[in-house]
């Protein structure tokens, strides 16, 4: 890269670089991380005072310094640490730990990382017990406690249970009881963890002894089953009497990654690790009567699913991804123990995903009191990198938002990872060594954005497509074409990114986004004319619309075009001069926009000899600002 | 002993990301804001994490307060610094600013500037090609 530039004016930009460098401050005291000040605890007038004796001892313009110390009388403002937020940090609670609004990634423990653990709320800690790591190939028995109020956690004490992974575990209100699962073979034997005094006990001999096992509490027992062959059957056990009681058996198996959930007196289920010939229906148990029976699945649904349950007060939710030919798509149900009906929620607003080589995809849920947070995505293989996404289903409005991205990507989520702990969601990555929580902005104004699920256009003011399909017509780069082309276009790349909802997308050969690669060829040794890819086709869109309407189901159809770098580059000015005109947000003189919306659509000027017929574009870097109805675009 | 080994390149990192009079708010800002979550000692990376966090937190402030920053510093710069140059480089966004800074005067790698930036190398060669775009003219590179 550094051949670029003439050695001359290599020279005078060093000399720029080299000055600015120079205009360098002292560097501030390491200051102790005690209270939750957003000032700096170094400001203190007496290390103000030698950091003027500093700067004048380091020849640093006195005026500079001034305008430094005059900033002491401005508190600065904190900022969250994720780009993807842009409000302040929120109060903490009573005794809180501040996370920012957004994502933050707590400390990791050794018992993080680790696949198939219990993980279980008590309501003030989110306890990890057992599981296995299988690069290391053992099973473990210790376990431990993070406090997301504290961020510390605490190690537990030594358990007399053996070593498993796939158990079941509940929260009684003061015990959580663990049962069965697997070692090598099944276990059938059980304890109970009290976190109040940090000790274990022993519990009876569970009648059954499912390797994979799921578990509810019901208010007063642990309903336990799960399990295939010999293995299968359910039980209830009873901490008042420690006693156990068997339970009707299941109609067929239910293995690995099979959910449950207990709402209005019933045990919802639903197959998930199904094989050739299994019965793939959701099993519901009735308490009172002790019968189990399939529930009939919606006739639409024709590919297996494997989805994540959430009870809601009212009606169970089944999201999950279905699997067919050329990609996975979430789907979202919603069944009526009233009517025993299932309805299809509102399409899900996740790009369809196509893990190339089957590698695992999966998804989490966790119900907040008011919305379901779904958290799915994949594993990356060699060729394939991980993806996550995260959205946040409101039965009440039918509406989804797609929550600001995680920080991290690949995922596998087993057993309950996701939790909610009042105000903020933990979710247990086993991929990554450590805890993530997402905190939502109380005052509702995080980056987040809502998503029509309508299907009306022109409704939603800061709508984006459901179900769209973005189709390129030139075979995938490979990763290293990518990376050689140096990633993707600015104008479509945020395009992309802000209706995937990631602000990073993912690479390789399965992603229909890496089409973008060509789009930039900045750095390539010969300019000329580069292939690229345009966005034509969005005919569709209403042009009324004030915001970023493209109706569900409509299909972008990306055209391969040639644009020369001088053309493209002609075409980001474009935008950037409708940020100058105040009809967008302003980035700034210079900026590439990197996040872009698409307001509506208009017949374009000519950008060269090319007919841009689409990307009237709101540049939306970071803040919002709607395009009224009606207004001309640059 | 970690902040002792990389105040002086962070504290020039963030000045020539925000200019002199803001460098050390923003870096405090930063390392309350790690020390807030762990020791520096617990952090894998510290180096690319501190250097991550400058950027970011540069990039925040430059969303809120772009005109002031933009306004460029006071002071004035030696004979050998060509104001154009100087003034361009200023107006660079932070991000192009930053692989501009790590790459031709800090002499870095690509890899290893991506790593600071958190980005990826094409990432970084994409900031490199915006910048010089910006700074043809100003640097007579037609």
């Amino acid at each position: 890269m550094r051949n670029d530039l003439s050695r001359d004016a290599e020279t005078r930009l060093r000399a720029a670089l080299a000055h600015l460098e120079t205009l360098a401050p002292a560097p501030p005291a390491l200051p102790s991380p005690v209270g939750t000040s957003s000032r700096p605890l170094w400001r203190s007038p007496v290390v103000a005072f030698a950091g003027f004796a500093a700067a004048l001892l380091a020849g640093v313009p006195l005026f500079l310094w001034l305008r430094s110390t005059d900033s002491v009388t401005a508190p600065s403002t904190p900022t969250t640490h994720f780009e993807a937020s842009t409000t302040t940090t929120p109060p903490p609670g009573e005794g809180g730990f501040p996370w920012p609004i957004g994502w933050s990634e707590a400390p990791g423990h050794s018992v993080t990382g680790r696949t198939f653990p219990i993980i279980v709320w008590t309501g003030s800690e989110y306890i990890v017990w057992g599981g296995e790591k299988p690069s290391e190939g053992e099973w473990h028995k210790s376990g431990a406690a993070f406090n997301p109020s504290l961020g510390r956690w605490r190690d537990l004490a030594p358990s007399p249970l053996t070593p498993r992974s796939e158990h079941a575990a509940v929260w009684t209100g003061t015990e959580v009881l663990i049962c069965c699962g697997r070692q090598i073979g099944s276990l059938n034997s059980a304890g109970a963890y009290e976190p109040a005094t940090d000790t274990w006990r022993v519990i009876a001999q569970p009648p059954i002894s499912p390797r994979f096992a799921e578990a509810v509490w019901t208010g007063t027992e642990m309903i336990v089953f799960g399990g295939s062959g010999n293995s299968r059957g359910a039980a209830a056990y009873d901490p008042a009497t420690d006693t156990w009681r068997t339970l009707a058996d299941l109609p067929y198996r239910l293995e690995r990654q099979a959910e449950a959930v207990l709402g209005d007196g019933v045990v919802y289920a639903w197959p998930s690790y199904v094989r050739r010939g299994d019965t793939v229906a959701p099993l519901a148990y009735d308490i009172e009567s002790d019968s189990w029976r399939s529930l009939t699945i919606p006739e639409s649904l024709d590919t297996p699913l494997a989805p994540s349950l959430i009870w809601t007060g009212d009606e169970l939710i089944a999201w999950g991804l279905a699997r067919s030919f050329e990609s996975d798509y979430g789907v979202g149900l919603a069944f009526d123990p009233a009517s025993g009906s299932w309805r299809a929620l509102p399409p899900t607003p996740l790009a369809p995903t196509r893990p190339s080589d089957g590698s695992e995809a999966s998804q989490a849920a966790v119900w907040t009191g008011s919305q379901a947070v779904i958290w799915t995505g994949w594993i990356g293989s060699e060729w394939d990198a991980p993806t996550t996404s995260i959205l946040a289903y409101n039965p009440e409005t039918t509406s989804w938002t797609d929550l600001d991205p995680a920080p991290v990507q690949g995922i596998g989520m087993w057993n309950h990872p996701l939790i909610w702990t009042g105000t903020q969601v933990v979710a247990y990555v086993s991929s990554a060594d450590s805890v993530l929580i997402y905190t939502p902005d109380p005052q509702g104004t995080s980056s987040s954005a809502d998503v029509s699920t309508t299907g009306t256009s022109g409704t939603s003011g800061n709508a984006l497509a459901a179900d769209l399909r973005i189709e390129g017509t030139r075979p995938p780069y490979t990763f290293e074409e990518t990376q050689a082309y140096g990633e993707f276009g600015p104008v479509l790349w945020g395009l992309v990114t802000t209706l995937s909802g990631a602000d990073e997308i993912p690479h390789g050969p399965a992603y229909e986004w890496v089409d973008w690669g060509p789009l930039w060829a900045g750095h390539q040794p010969d300019p000329g004319p580069y292939d690229v890819y345009g966005v034509t086709d969005l005919s569709a869109v209403d042009p009324d619309a004030i915001a970023a309407v493209v109706p569900i189901g409509s299909t972008i159809v990306l055209r391969e075009v040639e644009w020369s770098l001088d053309q493209l580059e002609e075409f980001i000015e474009l935008l950037i001069v409708g940020a100058s005109e105040n009809r967008v947000c302003s980035t700034g003189f210079g900026m590439t926009p990197n996040r872009v919306r698409v307001v509506a659509l208009a017949p374009g000027p000519v950008l060269g000899d090319v007919p841009r017929e689409a990307l009237a574009i709101e540049i939306v870097d970071d803040c919002l600002v709607y395009v009224p109805a009606g207004t001309s675009l640059p | 002993m970690i902040w002792s080994r990389h105040r002086d390149e962070l504290i020039r990192y963030a000045t020539v990301l925000v200019g002199p009079a803001e460098a050390e708010d923003l870096l405090s800002t930063v390392v309350l804001r790690v020390l807030q979550r762990r020791s520096l000692t617990e952090l894998r990376h510290p180096r690319s994490y501190l250097f991550q966090g400058v950027l970011n937190e540069a990039r925040s402030l430059g969303r809120r307060n772009s005109r002031r920053r933009l306004a460029g510093d006071e002071s004035v710069p030696p004979i050998e610094v060509d104001p154009g140059v100087l003034d361009a480089v200023l107006r660079l966004p932070e991000r192009q600013r930053a692989a501009v800074y790590l790459t031709y005067w800090r002499d870095l790698p690509i890899a290893e500037t991506a790593e600071l930036m958190g980005c990826r190398p094409g990432t970084v060669k994409r900031y490199l090609h915006l910048a010089r775009s910006h700074l043809r003219e100003v640097l007579d590179e037609k």
